[in-house]
C-alpha cells in the first residue's frame, strides 16, 4: 500500500530527477491504446490513482486538455506526443497556465531536452531515447547506464538559471 | 450592464479593429501606461490577464478610466467564478486559454463576448456550438497559418482568433481567414515594459493595426 506521505515523497523524487524512464516491453500500438484510453477515461483513471494514494500522470494534448486533467487531480499532466508540439509550446501554454506541472512525452532525446526543461516543463519521460533497441538487442546495459546519466546531467544544467 | 445592442456592437469594433492587446505583466505599476500607449495607438480591444497581480482591480480602473473608448476584457479566466467577477468588475469580453462550457454559457447569460481556447478541430467546432463569439486558437505559433486556412475550408461559418502573433507573420493569417488577432509579448515586448517605453508600444500598435488593414485589402 502506497501513504499519502510515501506518494508526496515519490513525487518529489521524480520531480527533483526531472526524469521518468519509459519501459516498454510490448508494442508501441498498446501506448496509443493506453494514452488514448486515458485521454478518454482520463477522470475515472485519475479518480481511482487518488483513491489509492498513487502519482497519476496522465496524457493530454490541447491545452484544454492538459487543464481538465489538472482539475481533474493529475499530479503531472503527460504532453504526448511532445515532439509534434515542440518546446516553444510548454512555455506558450505555462503563460496562462503557470500552476500545472507538464511533462513532455514522446520523441525527447539529448539534443532536446535541454529546450523542454527550459520551457518550463516540471520533468520528462524518455523510452526509447533511454532504453534503446540497439541496447535491448545487444544486451549493452551499460550504455543505458551512461545515456542515463547523460539526460541527468542535461537536466541539471538547464535547471540552472541562465 | 451590458445590453444585446452592445454586446453587437463591441463584438463588429473588436472584429472591424481585428486585434486584440493581451497584457500579461508581472507588477501593476506598468499597467497604465501600457494601456495608454496602446490607445494612442489606436487599439480598440485590451484584455488584462487574471495571472497580473491585482487584475480585478485593473479590470474595473481600466474599464471607468477609457469609458466608451476602449473596450476592456479578462483573460485567462479558468472558471465561471472568475468571469462573473470580471463581468462585475466591468469586463466586455471574456477570454481563456481553454474551453469550459460553463464560461460560456455564463458569458452567454449577461450578453458579454466569450472568446474561449480551443485547439483541434473538434474543440473548435463544439465552442462554436456552445455559442462562442470567436473561438481562439491557442497557441497558435505551434500550429501555424496553414493550420487556420484548413480548418476553415470545412467550418468557414466560424470566427477563429490565433494568439502570439507578430509583426511578420499578421499578413499570412489573415490571409488564412481569421477573424481578428490577438497579440501579448509581441506587442506589449518585455523590453519595452522593463524599459518603460511606452513610445514603442504605440508605434507597434499603430504598426500592427496598419498590417492587418493592408492584408485585408
Amino acid at each position: 500500500m502506497i501513504t499519502p506521505k510515501r506518494k508526496d515523497r515519490n513525487l518529489q523524487i521524480m520531480l527533483d530527477s526531472g526524469i521518468v524512464a519509459v519501459i516498454r516491453a510490448q508494442s508501441s500500438e498498446q501506448l496509443i491504446h493506453v494514452v488514448k484510453a486515458l485521454r478518454e477515461g482520463g477522470v475515472k483513471a485519475i479518480k481511482i490513482c487518488r483513491r489509492y494514494s498513487t502519482i497519476i500522470v496522465p496524457g493530454a494534448y490541447t491545452p484544454t486538455e492538459i487543464l481538465t486533467a489538472w482539475e481533474a487531480g493529475a499530479d503531472i499532466v503527460k504532453v504526448f506526443p511532445a515532439t509534434s508540439l515542440g518546446a516553444s509550446y510548454f512555455k506558450d501554454v505555462l503563460a496562462p497556465l503557470p500552476q500545472v506541472r507538464m511533462s513532455p512525452t514522446g520523441g525527447v532525446d539529448l539534443n532536446s531536452v535541454t529546450d523542454f526543461i527550459k520551457a518550463g516543463a516540471a520533468c520528462v519521460a524518455i523510452g526509447g531515447n533511454l532504453v534503446t533497441k540497439k541496447a535491448l538487442a545487444e544486451q549493452d546495459w551499460a550504455s543505458i547506464t551512461s545515456t542515463a546519466q547523460a539526460f541527468i546531467q542535461k537536466i541539471k544544467e538547464a535547471r540552472q538559471p541562465s | 450592464m451590458i445590453t444585446a445592442s452592445k454586446h453587437k456592437q463591441n463584438l463588429e469594433t473588436i472584429l472591424e479593429s481585428g486585434l486584440i492587446a493581451v497584457i500579461r505583466i508581472q507588477s501593476r505599476e506598468s499597467l497604465q501606461p501600457i494601456i495608454k500607449a496602446l490607445h494612442l495607438g489606436g487599439i480598440k480591444a485590451v484584455e488584462i490577464t487574471m495571472t497580473t497581480p491585482g487584475a480585478m482591480e485593473a479590470v474595473r480602473e481600466a474599464s471607468q478610466l477609457y469609458k466608451d473608448k476602449l473596450i476592456i476584457g479578462a483573460g485567462t479566466v479558468l472558471d465561471p467564478h472568475t468571469a462573473r467577477t470580471a463581468i462585475l468588475a466591468g469586463a466586455q469580453f471574456i477570454v481563456s486559454p481553454v474551453f469550459h462550457a460553463d464560461v460560456v454559457s455564463l458569458c452567454r447569460s449577461y450578453s458579454v463576448i466569450t472568446v474561449p481556447g480551443t485547439y483541434t478541430p473538434t474543440e473548435i467546432l463544439t465552442a462554436w456550438e456552445a455559442g462562442a463569439d470567436i473561438v481562439k486558437v491557442f497557441p497558435a505559433p505551434s500550429l501555424g497559418s496553414s493550420y487556420f486556412k484548413d480548418v476553415l475550408a470545412p467550418l468557414p461559418q466560424v470566427r477563429l482568433l490565433p494568439t502570439g502573433i507578430s509583426l511578420d507573420t499578421i499578413e499570412e493569417y489573415i490571409k488564412a481567414g481569421v477573424a481578428c488577432l490577438s497579440a501579448g509579448a509581441t506587442l506589449i515586448t518585455p523590453q519595452a515594459v522593463a524599459n518603460g517605453d511606452w513610445d514603442s508600444i504605440r508605434d507597434l500598435t499603430i504598426a500592427f493595426l496598419a498590417k492587418i488593414k493592408e492584408a485585408r485589402s
